[in-house]
Formats: C-alpha cells, sequence, structure tokens
C-alpha cells in the first residue's frame, strides 16, 4: 500500500516539478533508470520468492543506478561510446529474468 | 526516530525508493520529449534558413549576370580601336574562363544511377559518386573539349565536384542523377578520343554489371551556360608588368 502511494506521489512529483535534466546529464539518466527498474523488478520478485531483504533492495536499488550512470559516464571519457549498450543490454537481460521468474511463480507457466 | 530494523522502517524504505524510481522514471521520460521536440523545431527552422538563403543566393546570381550583360553593352558601345582589341582579347579570355555562355558542335555524356531495386548491395556500388564525374570530365578536357557544364553548372578553374551525402556539389550547387555532361569542342574526334579513354570503358562494363546509365551523344547544337558564381581569387594575384 505505502509502496503504491510513494509510486503515485514519485511520478506527482516528477509531474509537478517542471524540472528537465541538464543536456550534459541526458545520456547518464535512462541508464540509472534501468538499472533502478532492475532493482525494483528484481525486489518484486524476491518478495513472491520469499527472500525479499528491504537493505538488500534499498542498497542494490541505489548502487545499480548511480553505477549504471558512472559506468557510462567513464566509458565516454576512455572512448568507450557504445557503453550505454552493455547497460542496456545487461540490465535488458536481468529484468526480462526477472519478469519471467515473477510470472513463473504468479501463473505457475 | 524510527528504529532501523523497526517494521516501520522496513516498509518505508522500499517505499521510498520505488517513489524515487517513479520520480526518475517521469522526469527522464519529460526530458526524452522535450530533447525531441526540440530538434524537431529546430530542423524546421534550419531547413527555413536553407530555403531562404537559397533564395538569395539566385536573386543575387541573377542580378550579378544583369550587372555583367550591361557592363558588356556599356563595354561594346565605347569607341577607340585600342579599346576593341582589348575587348577581342577579353572575349577569348572570357570563353576560356567560362563567364559568357556558349554553344556550338560538342558531346553529350548522360549518367545515371542505377535503379535501386536491389537494397542491400553496396550503395555507392550503384550511384554515380564525385569521382565518376571528375574521371569524365577530364577525359573530356584530354579529348578536347573547350567548354563543360554539368546539369547546366559551368565548369571553371575554381570548381569542384565532390561528394556530400547521396548527392554531389559542382559549383558548391548539389546535383542529383540523371548527370548531364555538355562539352564544347570538335565533336566526332572528341567523341572518338573519349570512348578510346578508360573511364567510357569502365561505364561500359559498369553498365552490365551495376546497371549504371551511360550515354554519348552527338548533337548539332550544345549549350554551356556562363558560370554563375563570383569569380574572386584568394591567392592567384595580377603580376605588374615590367
Amino acid at each position: 500500500m505505502l509502496v503504491v502511494i510513494s509510486l503515485l506521489a514519485g511520478i506527482g512529483l516528477g509531474v509537478a516539478f517542471h524540472t528537465s535534466v541538464p543536456p550534459s546529464w541526458a545520456p547518464y539518466l535512462p541508464m540509472a533508470v534501468m538499472a533502478a527498474l532492475d532493482s525494483v523488478f528484481g525486489g518484486l520478485r524476491a518478495r513472491f520468492e520469499g527472500t525479499f531483504n528491504d537493505r538488500v533492495f534499498v542498497v542494490s536499488f541505489l548502487s545499480n543506478a548511480v553505477l549504471a550512470a558512472l559506468l557510462v559516464w567513464a566509458g565516454t571519457r576512455l572512448g568507450v561510446q557504445d557503453m550505454a549498450i552493455a547497460v542496456v543490454v545487461v540490465f535488458g537481460v536481468r529484468i526480462f529474468q526477472n519478469l519471467a521468474a515473477i510470472r513463473r511463480i504468479l501463473f505457475h507457466a | 526516530m524510527i528504529e532501523r530494523n523497526s517494521p516501520a522502517a522496513r516498509a518505508i524504505a522500499p517505499a521510498i525508493v520505488v517513489g524515487l524510481l517513479a520520480f526518475l522514471l517521469t522526469v527522464d521520460l519529460r526530458t526524452q520529449d522535450t530533447a525531441s521536440k526540440i530538434n524537431a523545431s529546430r530542423r524546421n527552422e534550419l531547413a527555413g534558413i536553407v530555403a531562404e538563403r537559397q533564395k538569395d543566393t539566385a536573386e543575387l546570381e541573377s542580378r550579378l549576370s544583369q550587372l555583367r550583360a550591361q557592363l558588356a553593352a556599356i563595354a561594346a558601345s565605347g569607341g577607340s580601336a585600342q579599346l576593341r582589341k582589348l575587348q577581342a582579347a577579353m572575349a577569348s579570355i572570357e570563353m576560356a574562363s567560362g563567364t559568357t555562355p556558349l554553344s556550338g558542335p560538342g558531346l553529350v555524356v548522360g549518367l545515371t544511377d542505377a535503379p535501386s531495386t536491389d537494397q542491400s548491395s553496396n550503395q555507392s556500388d550503384n550511384r554515380i559518386q564525385d569521382v565518376d564525374l571528375q574521371e569524365v570530365v577530364n577525359a573530356l578536357w584530354d579529348a578536347g573539349a573547350e567548354a563543360i557544364s554539368i546539369n547546366g553548372q559551368r565548369l571553371v578553374a575554381t570548381s569542384a565536384i565532390r561528394n556530400a551525402g547521396n548527392a554531389v556539389l559542382v559549383n558548391f550547387r548539389v546535383l542529383t542523377s540523371p548527370y548531364e555532361i555538355d562539352a564544347i569542342g570538335a565533336a566526332s574526334s572528341m567523341q572518338s578520343s573519349f570512348l578510346a579513354s578508360d573511364i567510357a570503358h569502365h561505364f561500359k562494363t559498369w553498365e552490365q554489371v551495376y546497371g549504371l546509365g551511360f550515354a554519348v551523344e552527338q548533337p548539332s547544337t550544345v549549350q554551356v551556360p556562363a558560370y554563375t558564381g563570383s569569380v574572386r581569387f584568394r591567392y592567384a594575384h595580377i603580376q605588374q608588368a615590367r
């Protein structure tokens, strides 16, 4: 319940604040969002599997998001412009795996 | 103060994190949205500026040709024998420099891109490139052409033929297929000498292999327009008579 309220509050804040990220940050925010999405789906999966740990969830959420953004930033600095693709692939695969696990638990299929 | 391991903290911390995710997600969506909007409006703006400048250039060029015609008329009406001699000398220089339109016997070489049916094949093999035009033009000069224009762009000493994306730039003007190269000169000798050139042989092969269009015609008169751009040399200068 609290999670749903917080979700809606987050969306509300995002819409209400007319902030858009400075252009120099623009490439890194999507990476952080990908990592965060992965963490949330991972948390959801852990909850269904009964292994949910709030501390792991919070720490992995923050560290994944920051690390993904940092990795892409470091990539552009090192001349590896396609680092974003690596992050997208890794987290994309993980999101699908988490979703598959959730689906197996919920629908037994 | 909430205890670190209290049930309240255990419920609130993940909720805050999920809220943060929602916040980041919406901000990101908004950012991407505005970014794409800005790009679209800028593109229209730039296209407008380009169209405007192209119109300005066309206007200025027509004014330039008017002024040149006026200047020629004034010079022709003027008197002395020495002036006439100078004018005759100037006329021959103008012919070579490309600032007057010419017509006479010559060749017309037509080059066209291959019909692009096969998207998977190498695009540059199926299109006329700048080097193709350069080689054809050089072969024509070599065959004795006196004046050459490509799609109405007169080639002068400062003309460049180069690729720009899918088009070819000649005199900084964008040209696309079909290319018509008009060359004035002794038609029959030019034709035999041009057809014996390497590039003509290559084009006959490419016509079969890639489907490029290649045609050489010998009409009774070939029209070559005047160079419409400005003639300003940045490094060359007139040497003082000693």
